[in-house]
């Protein structure tokens, strides 16, 4: 097991190094703009599975398989309203992102910002913001496969050997070529992602048999409003999710990558399709795997009613299945969490040499020396788990919320200088504030945090406008 | 045609939101039905509203 576990796990680093050597040949790493962004010439199919790859992280086959286990089909409905909203924005924002990155030549997602509101310094403290946002999250994303990978092999290999492993493939897959490694590497990432586990389904269809929707409907896991899935659980659930496209500035850069108008097209058709297969395959993981549990077919030794237990379903599951599929699945795992955090690391590096003015100048050579400053952060963060980095982590899309009102007004040219500045400092300080006190509310926080900050955008808007 | 395609998009992006409550105590197969059903429809009309962005 453990000789064909380090074999694979060689394999995988072989074939992302090679990838990342290849994609290499059409890059210019001397310019930043081919360095950050690929100088705007993606295919859309390579847009596509970076877009997919970075958007699909290890959450999908941990965080909701474990949820569609233990509370039902009500996991699909918040994942596929996050996948309708998504597509519904890249078609209707996007388009006009598209081409403001393409007439303005925007490289990262807060030069839209700065420009267009014309204010530096609050342009810098949003992208360092962001930064604060997404590291304990890579961290936490990263953490999690190494995790699993380490329990298939009944701890032979530790976590920290599979942290340095994956802080290697990272560094490779960014180093090498830059925007256009990441994205070649994160194809070939994404088709290992779906095709395991396409396997991995197949493999439970076959163990399960159909008897077991029975059973799932007795205990009401296929009600999407159970007692679980309650409308406040639900909305708490999905508000942080169904703007991503626009608050996550990994996602947000994607956009502008794509080489003309067909290209974007694909992107986006290519990443619905990949989305809406992985989303069922995920959860159908999830579901079947509580059918076979149910049926005593299955051995997975989670309570459903501990929350706490649900990410251990996934690396449970793969202790009943064949070893080759396991790893297999260890390893996709594995992929999913590098392609992520690849991107969010370039795209950080990308923004913070960018938008904050001393850096500017030379944001080649500061990027570049950012991007292993954030592996070491992440590598430590993950091997020490302080309580602050679990917390920032598992809410680090709330935190972007407040930023929503920002990018809106900036495309459909609404807001002035005054609403950047006000909402820039009072949407995180509502963020922070409502991440840390978690007060008990009648409504989710999430709605607070969207409310207040659009709330100031729109009346500091409003009334500088009749100042005017 | 655009505004259309606009008004579709957004109305089935807010019927993603809905349909657990429409669907409430259902015990069939129908919300995985139904969401496979909702995302498809979106992404043809995604492809539609974008293929008339691109000719222009």
């Amino acid at each position: 097991m453990i000789e064909l576990l380090g074999l694979t796990i060689a394999v995988y680093v072989a074939i992302v190094t090679l990838v990342s050597l290849y994609s290499r040949r059409y890059a210019n790493v001397r310019d930043p703009v081919d360095y950050f962004i690929a100088s705007h010439r993606l295919s859309g199919f390579i847009s596509a599975m970076t877009y997919a790859a970075t958007t699909y992280s290890a959450f999908m086959l941990i965080g909701l398989t474990g949820l569609s286990y233990a509370t039902g089909v009500g996991a699909l409905a918040f994942e596929a309203a996050y996948l309708v909203f998504t597509v519904s924005i890249l078609a209707l924002v996007g388009t006009k992102v598209w081409e403001f990155s393409r007439s303005r030549g925007y490289i990262t997602p807060t030069q839209l910002l700065g420009e267009r509101y014309g204010v530096t310094l609050i342009t810098a403290f949003i992208a360092i913001y962001m930064l604060i946002a997404l590291i304990p999250y890579s961290a936490i994303q990263i953490l999690g496969p190494a995790t699993i990978l380490s329990a298939v092999t009944g701890g032979t290999l530790d976590v920290p050997i599979l942290l340095t492993v994956a802080a290697i493939v990272i560094l490779v897959s960014i180093y090498t070529a830059g925007f256009r490694s990441v994205a070649w590497t994160d194809a070939v990432q994404g088709i290992i992602m779906i095709s395991s586990t396409l396997i991995l389904v197949l493999w439970l269809l076959n163990v399960v048999p159909p008897s077991a929707f029975n059973v799932l409907a007795a205990k009401d896991l296929l009600n999407p409003n159970n007692s679980f899935w309650t409308s406040y659980t639900f909305f708490a659930y999905t508000l942080p999710w169904i703007f991503f496209a626009i608050t996550n500035p990994q996602v947000f850069q994607r956009i502008y990558v794509p080489r003309d108008k067909k290209a974007y097209t694909n992107m986006v058709m290519l990443f619905a399709v990949f989305g809406l297969i992985y989303t069922l395959l995920s959860v159908m993981v999830g579901l079947l795997t509580r059918g076979g549990v149910e049926l005593g077919l299955i051995k997975v030794s989670v309570n459903p009613a501990n929350q706490a237990e649900w990410n251990l379903v996934t690396p449970k599951l793969l202790l009943n299945t064949p070893p080759v599929l396991a790893i297999l699945v260890s390893i996709s795992i594995f992929a999913a969490a590098t392609s992520t955090v690849n991107s969010i690391i370039l795209t950080l590096a990308s923004m913070i040499s960018t938008d904050v003015p001393r850096l500017r100048k030379r944001r080649l050579i500061v990027g570049k020396s950012l991007i292993p400053i954030f592996i070491i952060l992440i590598y430590i963060f993950s091997y020490l788990r302080p309580g602050f980095v679990v917390n920032l982590a598992v809410t680090s899309s709330t935190l972007l919320l407040p930023l929503l009102p920002l990018y809106l007004g900036a495309i459909y040219g609404y807001g002035c200088k005054t609403s950047y500045i006000t909402t820039g400092i009072v949407g995180p300080a509502t963020a922070l504030t409502m991440v840390a006190l978690n007060p008990p509310l009648p409504i989710p926080k999430e709605v607070v945090i969207i409310a207040i900050p659009s709330l100031t955008y729109l009346i500091t808007s409003t009334l500088s406008q009749r100042k005017q | 045609m655009d505004k259309v395609l606009r008004t579709a998009l957004l109305v089935l992006a807010l019927l993603s939101l809905v349909l657990p409550f429409i669907l409430s105590g259902d015990k069939t197969l129908t919300t995985f039905i139904s969401y496979t059903i909702l995302t498809s429809l979106t992404i043809a009309f995604a492809q539609a509203y974008l293929r008339r962005w691109a000719k222009t």
